[in-house]
């Protein structure tokens, strides 16, 4: 990580390591997580990382509204906002 | 079924657990088990103190519930070495194995030694030879643990050997104990509701983690009759499936599909079904497929059959889950009521409109009850329990079972994956679960799968055909996956949990595997234990010979972890050896139809409960003189004894075959050259004998004594046998 690097950078490069993505470019904001290959499985694993590098807690009903990268990003930035 | 026992946390003893049914009393609390203060969830459902008992309280509770069933079917001293075992387990043995696991990281060697003077508290099998030991249980026994469907898959094993004529009496359940391994898991998948259990409500968030045992007697209808027992209801039908698709998602075709196989072995019609008691776990994708699958069973009659399901007032009990809605559902006949749905907070727009009974317990007059139980990898069981008719009248159903089939299994194709040094090559590291491209799988799944590439070539198509099995045998299973979370636990909390590690936990994740893989929709079971191979082959057999499948993998494999090669050192198996076997067995008029050479047949099996942690000579010889009388086979023409290679048995083993066949019979001994397959090793030598017949010889260095030339067509004998786990 570099301090240059986004939250957006940071969330797309979780998601191309896990997916095993070529690379990020797919990841707009209006991108459905399920779209670019996370299944419940996926999405899981991908909330659990992001708990994990972001130092946040997710309760469980903020993680059912995630349905997009923007979703994401907008939930990580609150979260270290609070 | 004559007998019921349970421990619960809203009631020790059936009645007090019925009467909390009845009134919709859970026991939801906060715990002191282990630190929850770290999870978003903090409550569950634990058993009261002095129930508990000292070492695995899986261990005590079963005892306990057992100890219950059996005495409610009046079954003394004298009469239970005729009673059968099949016992059902997720937890039993991680409350000490997680000490173990933390004694081997932390290096602590005292701590680690002193945990493995008592393996019964630390290995599943614990729990099959604390009841077999303390009951004097004498029948043939098996070991279970597909998910959280384990419970009603062992009392369908019962139930299929009392049918089958083996045996008149079991003692069948499950015992589940709150650990934190488990409890991690769910919370890393976001299972885990944060006040209460829902099943079928809008605002479901989940489940609420419970524990317990429950026991039932299986016993012959005319057995009953004979004695006088009091006959409490009947399992008329049972039907096992597998979704073959996601591996913790559930589908709703394959909960319907074990739940129409139930009714017709029952021979009965959907149109019959009085009530139903669903799996109901309050998650929102269960209870979404199985509404849709109890819709569509019911059709027009959905607004009329009450559904209720225990997990509500219970919560979930894992792996014993169904022995306890199983015994709910015998109560529910014989009290004439049914329990209310507990929890319930309002309809949910999204689901089919069942009729859930919401209102209260009510009286149930229906001459039935449908049990549902599904678990992760997609494995469903249902079980079709039957008011008896009044005695007046007298009649039981008396199934014909087996005796009476014309079908037989004969293995078409068999393969052995043996490692060199003990070891087996690393499998494709690209591997992933079928569809699912963001889920790799692990060394295990990776191992079975490419055992079965080499078997059945690449899957070719994905869609289901519910009449192919998947039935396997394990010691250590998936249980990487439980090192890894206690790892993450002890490093980094709750939060380093890999909500994949606890996906693909359960010991019935490489089976499920395949089925999803290959679309194999039929029955899919693990059996654990040294002697589960055997186990899995005899099941296998039984599932043709019943007409439940007409094609099933089957076979056993075994990962071996650094930490898992440790225990077995420190159990006093140091020759491990990792080892993958699998084999189709199909139904032998169907083999010759599309023109597959029979490679064998599966004569006759027999398996016994333990007596001791390791079986001894008598038990060795008497096991064998069933096998051979269930095969029809003369002492005079078994041509060889293939040996179990656990070195504990091995004095005993000579012996038995020396009282048996006399000192000329030909003795094989496979571990100079394979080491200990563990549960592998009775399909390992099943395999071994199939090439040994094709090439007219044992392999070089195998035979102890006797002579190295086999003749094709003469029966071979298999033992098996695994520490605490009886013997086959």
């Amino acid at each position: 990580m570099t301090a240059a690097e986004t939250l957006e950078q940071r969330l797309g490069a979780i998601l191309v390591r896990q997916l095993k993505l070529g690379n990020a470019s797919v990841l707009l904001p209006d991108a459905s997580l399920e779209d670019v290959g996370l299944d419940s499985l996926g999405m899981l694993a991908f909330i659990a990382t992001i708990e994990r590098e972001f130092d946040v807690s997710i309760s469980d009903r903020d993680y059912e509204t995630l349905a997009t990268f923007g979703d994401a990003v907008a939930l990580i930035r609150r979260l270290r906002r609070d | 079924m004559t007998g019921l026992g349970v421990v619960s946390p809203i009631g020790v003893g059936a009645e007090a657990f019925w009467r909390a049914l009845i009134a919709g009393r859970d026991a939801v609390a906060p715990f002191t088990i282990f630190d929850a203060t770290r999870y978003r969830t903090r409550i569950a459902q634990t058993v009261c103190e002095d129930a508990r008992g000292p070492g695995d309280p899986a261990v005590a509770f079963a005892l306990r519930a057992a100890e219950e069933a059996l005495t409610h079917a009046g079954l003394d001293a004298a009469q239970r070495p005729a009673c059968g075992l099949a016992v059902a387990t997720t937890a039993a043995g991680w409350t000490a194995g997680q000490r173990l696991f933390e004694a081997y990281q932390t290096k602590d060697h005292p701590s680690f030694e002193s945990l493995l003077e008592h393996p019964e508290a630390l290995l599943k099998e614990g729990t099959l030879w604390a009841l077999a030991a303390r009951f004097s249980l004498e029948g043939p026994c098996a070991l279970l643990s597909p998910a959280c469907a384990a419970a009603s898959s062992a009392i369908a094993w019962a139930a299929q050997r009392v049918r089958d004529g083996d045996c008149d009496l079991m003692l069948a359940g499950a015992t589940d104990a709150l650990t934190e391994v488990v409890f991690a898991g769910f919370h890393a998948m976001r299972l885990l509701a944060e006040d209460a259990c829902r099943p079928f409500s809008a605002g479901r968030r989940g489940l609420v983690l419970s524990e317990g045992a429950a026991f039932l007697v299986l016993e012959n209808a005319a057995h009953a009759r004979a004695r006088g027992a009091n006959v409490l209801a009947q399992l008329g039908g049972w039907g096992l499936s597998c979704d073959a698709s996601h591996p913790t998602t559930p589908a709703s075709d394959g909960m319907l599909r074990a739940m129409k196989a139930a009714i017709e072995d029952a021979r009965l019609q959907p149109e019959d079904v009085g009530q139903i008691s669903a799996h109901g776990t309050g998650s929102v994708a269960n209870d979404a497929a199985e509404a849709t699958a109890i819709a569509s069973l019911l059709a027009e009659r959905v607004s009329d059959v009450p559904v209720t399901a225990v997990k509500g007032t219970l919560g979930h009990t894992e792996g014993a889950a169904g022995a306890f809605a199983a015994v709910a559902g015998v109560l529910s006949l014989q009290h004439g009521a049914r329990p209310p749905l507990g929890g319930y907070t309002g309809a949910d727009a999204g689901l089919p409109p069942l009729r859930l009974a919401t209102t209260g317990a009510e009286p149930h007059p229906g001459r039935n009850v449908l049990v549902n139980a599904s678990g992760f990898g997609g494995v469903n069981v249902s079980l079709f329990f039957e008011r008896p008719l009044p005695s007046a009248t007298g009649q039981l159903k008396d199934e014909p079972g087996r005796r009476s089939s014309t079908r037989h299994a004969v293995v078409t194709s068999i393969v052995a994956l043996t490692g060199r040094d003990g070891s087996l090559a690393e499998p494709d590291a690209g591997l992933c679960w079928p569809g699912g491209r963001s889920l790799p799988l692990d060394r295990v799944c990776g191992l079975v799968l490419t055992a079965a590439q080499n078997l059945l070539g690449a899957s070719e198509s994905t869609a289901v055909d519910p009449a192919v099995a998947v039935i396997l045998g394990t010691s250590y299973g998936s249980q990487a996956r439980h090192e890894r979370i206690w790892a993450a636990l002890a490093q980094e909390g709750p939060r380093g949990v890999d909500p994949n590690d606890f996906a693909l936990s359960t010991f019935n994740a490489p089976g499920a595997a395949l089925a999803g893989n290959y679309g194999f929709g039929g029955a899919n079971l693990i059996f654990l234990g040294g002697a589960s191979g055997a186990a899995a082959i005899d099941e296998a057999t039984r599932q043709i010979v019943s007409g439940r499948a007409s094609r099933v993998l089957t076979g056993a494999y075994d990962e071996l972890t650094p930490y898992f090669r440790r225990v077995l050192a420190g159990l006093g198996t140091p020759d491990a050896s990792e080892t993958v076997v699998l084999l189709v067995l199909e139904d032998a008029a169907q083999a010759q139809q599309r023109g597959a050479a029979s490679l064998a047949s599966i004569l006759g099996f027999a398996s016994r409960c333990p007596r001791n942690r390791w079986p001894d000579s008598p038990d060795l010889a008497e096991t064998t003189c069933v096998a051979l009388r269930e095969a029809a086979v003369e002492t005079s023409d078994v041509s060889a004894v293939v040996l179990d290679p656990n070195q504990q048995t091995r004095s005993a083993q000579l012996e038995a075959a020396r009282s048996l066949f006399g000192p000329d019979v030909t003795l094989v001994d496979l571990t100079p050259r394979y080491g200990n397959s563990l549960a592998a090793s009775a399909p390992l030598a099943l395999d071994v004998a199939i090439e040994s017949a094709r090439r007219g010889s044992w392999p070089d260095g195998s035979v102890l004594r006797g002579v190295a030339a086999i003749e094709p067509g003469r029966p071979v004998l298999i033992n098996a046998c695994g520490l605490m786990a009886g013997r086959a």
